[in-house]
């Protein structure tokens, strides 16, 4: 009872369309369809490989950008504390082994 | 069968680079394509949108695998070419709720208390009947659109509706339940009590 309305409703929208005239596409919406195909291009589906190489050498590139920054900032930490321990050394001949 | 081969070797002509052959496919599928995109937009709106599904069909024929028909192929990007339609349409809609006529009510009101086959013939061929079709439909989204006009109207499946138009079957089911409580809504706001 409760959706009667609306299936009633939609019964007689179902027998509106029903009614439809059949549509007519002319001879000059054919040549435009044509015109425009001849000045497209075939979209070719990429190949698995095709698809995940480029998105596989941009995480690579992204690993290797942010593993190198600890790296790289390491090596200047260790740099700079054999700087001072040479010039430590420098006042203190009893570190000279360290320069050996 | 021999259809499906037919259509296949005239994709396969096309792909190979006889862009000619492609008229071939547009003369035996135009009326076809023409039938299902009219079921969804407006008349005036039937040969752009047609010329739309036919120009989308070429770009991507080199995704058509023969395992299915072209014929189905083809009514699947027929479908989301309608409904990418009212997205496009959607986005400059204005509001239509004052337009709602005397006749349009006094059609309204007769229709959902009609209790005869008759009856229903009668009103279905009255010109209020489509525009009443169209303030229904015009307030649901354009994918609830499409799923309560392929399952209500064209009597499509659920499954059915669901791969044409790239959804799941639950999305279908809920979209389908929701578009039905719009129209109720429609019909409360319209003073038919008990929708």
């Amino acid at each position: 009872m409760k959706n009667k309305s609306i299936e009633r409703l939609l019964c007689i929208f179902k027998k509106t369309r029903n009614g439809d005239a059949e549509p007519e596409l002319s001879l000059a919406w054919k040549q435009s369809v044509m015109a425009e195909i001849y000045s497209t291009a075939i979209v070719r589906p990429l190949s698995p490989y095709e698809f995940f190489a480029p998105r596989v050498a941009m995480a690579a590139a992204l690993m290797l950008v942010v593993l190198s920054v600890p790296c790289v900032m390491t090596v200047d930490s260790l740099v700079a504390l054999l700087d001072v321990q040479q010039m430590d050394a420098v006042f203190d001949p009893s570190q000279y082994w360290f320069l050996l | 069968m021999v259809e499906g081969n037919r259509d296949w070797i005239t994709v396969c002509a096309v792909l190979e680079g006889d862009v000619d052959s492609f008229a071939l496919l547009i003369e035996r599928y135009k009326e076809y394509v023409a039938i299902i995109v009219r079921s969804h937009v407006p008349a005036a709106s039937v040969a752009e949108v047609s010329h739309e599904v036919f120009v989308r069909a070429y770009k991507s024929l080199a995704g058509y695998k023969p395992t299915h028909p072209f014929k189905h192929w083809l009514s699947t990007i027929a479908v989301r070419s309608c409904t990418d339609f009212w997205r496009t349409h959607y986005r400059n809609r204005e509001t239509v709720a004052s337009e709602f006529s005397e006749d349009a009510q006094q059609w309204l009101e007769a229709a959902c208390f009609a209790d005869s086959e008759e009856a229903y013939e009668t009103l279905s061929r009255q010109q209020e009947a489509r525009n009443v079709l169209e303030q229904v439909l015009h307030r649901l989204p354009p994918l609830d659109r499409m799923v309560l006009t392929m399952t209500q109207l064209d009597e499509y499946s659920l499954k059915e509706t669901a791969n044409l138009l790239g959804i799941s079957a639950a999305n279908v089911k809920i979209r389908s339940f929701r578009a039905k409580r719009t129209v109720r809504k429609f019909l409360k706001e319209h003073g038919i009590e008990g929708a």
